[in-house]
């Protein structure tokens, strides 16, 4: 038994040393855990906010999210997701699909019905009806490398304005727009 | 303490110790909630330009495996094709079998081609036909890695120091494992004045320059 828990004419304290071991292992824990949540959040889960720049802010940017297979932007507030055949698309008003050869490589297009319009194709007439005043800002997450050029010629042959970033794949991102240009 | 005296030893109150550890673990908790909440919004802030025409002339960062490598490309081309001469329309398939069978290599990189032709009706070559890529791809281990190229000796450095950034702006091949590496690259550009772009790669892949397309480098040959 502990010295301080027994009752003697010599000894006549009580040892808290125990209890403020315990207490200091608890804080000490809780500190570590604390430090760790924070490290994480602010480190490798912080989410990125795009600022379009340097130079003068002429067109408002729409972020765009490109995985390979979804494209996910905002309207109204609204976060919408939609899949996306990138090997699909236009040329000249005829619709392609990519032929590719055993090794991945393009090798040409099989011409193919045009497919249903879609809200992506809503966005992209938006854009090119707004092509003086906004452009397309594409964050390219790593699984839609492959596909990323066949993604933009979507923007590129409506002329309309891109800019791109790669970002990691399950980041979060979202633009920085000054207040003077928020919608 | 006269009733001290009489029993030498009085067992003291645990209740406020065991409030104060209290106390102190909810604050922690609190401080622990309010930091979750508050960095689970946390956004770092990158600017980032539109795409834009440039007459400026581009110079090549490779990031690949977590690594950086820059060349120029015309000096490449040229010791690449240096012994087989330009291809002409009279020996045109053997200049295609003497491009893909050559292979040339820098301190940090490895240059291979792939060219074709198509023979028409009595095995006439169709020179509309000609296609001719240039591949380029890091030597394992070579190039600088996240932790080097900051470092004033880092090659990536010195290899900018020898590009002008009113001629030259810096384009960065990237493949996917590699945006750490991308950054930390672009920002020693940046920091010098370079305008730069960017394009994806697909993995393990070389970086493919069409020379017969409408590439940039189209038509070097």
């Amino acid at each position: 038994m502990h010295p301080g828990n027994v009752e003697s004419a010599e000894q006549d304290h009580f040892d808290l040393l125990p209890f403020i071991a315990i207490m200091l292992c608890l804080l000490g824990a809780l500190l570590l855990v604390t430090m760790s949540m924070a490290s994480i959040s602010l480190g490798a889960g912080a989410g990125e906010g795009w600022i379009p720049g340097p130079e003068k802010l002429t067109k408002i940017p729409i972020l765009i999210e490109w995985d390979g297979t979804d494209a996910v932007w905002r309207k109204g507030g609204a976060r919408i997701r939609e899949s996306v055949d990138a090997d699909v698309l236009p040329v000249d008003g005829v619709w392609y699909r990519v032929r590719r050869g055993e090794n991945g490589d393009i090798l040409g297009g099989v011409p193919v019905p045009e497919p249903p319009r879609s809200r992506f194709d809503e966005l992209l007439a938006g854009l090119a009806a707004n092509r003086e005043t906004s452009y397309a800002l594409i964050a390219v997450r790593p699984s839609g490398f492959d596909s990323f050029s066949r993604f933009s010629e979507r923007f590129r042959g409506l002329r309309i304005d891109i800019g791109y970033e790669p970002i990691d794949q399950s980041k979060p991102v979202r633009l920085l727009l000054p207040k003077e240009v928020l919608p | 303490m006269s009733r001290k005296k009489q029993i030498g030893f009085e067992q003291p109150s645990l209740v406020p110790l065991a409030d104060m550890l209290t106390n102190t673990v909810g604050i922690m908790l609190f401080i622990l909630i309010f930091i979750t909440l508050g960095a689970g919004g946390a956004m770092i802030a990158r600017r980032l330009p539109r795409e834009r025409p440039t007459k400026a002339h581009a110079c090549y960062v490779l990031c690949v495996e977590g690594r950086v490598v820059g060349f120029r490309f015309a000096p490449l081309l040229e010791q690449f094709v240096a012994p087989l001469g330009r291809p002409s329309g009279s020996d045109l398939e053997m200049w295609v079998r003497a491009f893909n069978a050559r292979k040339t290599e820098t301190a940090s990189l490895v240059i291979s081609g792939e060219a074709s032709v198509d023979t028409g009706p009595f095995g006439l070559v169709r020179p509309e036909s000609f296609e001719v890529t240039l591949d380029i791809q890091v030597k394992p281990g070579r190039g600088e890695s996240l932790d080097t190229i900051g470092q004033p000796a880092s090659d990536y450095r010195q290899w900018l120091g020898t590009l002008d950034p009113k001629a030259d702006f810096v384009f960065f091949m990237i493949q996917p494992d590699s945006l750490a590496v991308f950054r930390a690259a672009r920002d020693e550009a940046v920091i010098r004045g370079f305008d730069f772009g960017w394009s994806p790669q697909r993995a393990r892949e070389p970086a493919r320059f069409s020379l017969t397309g409408s590439g940039r480098e189209a038509g070097r040959l």
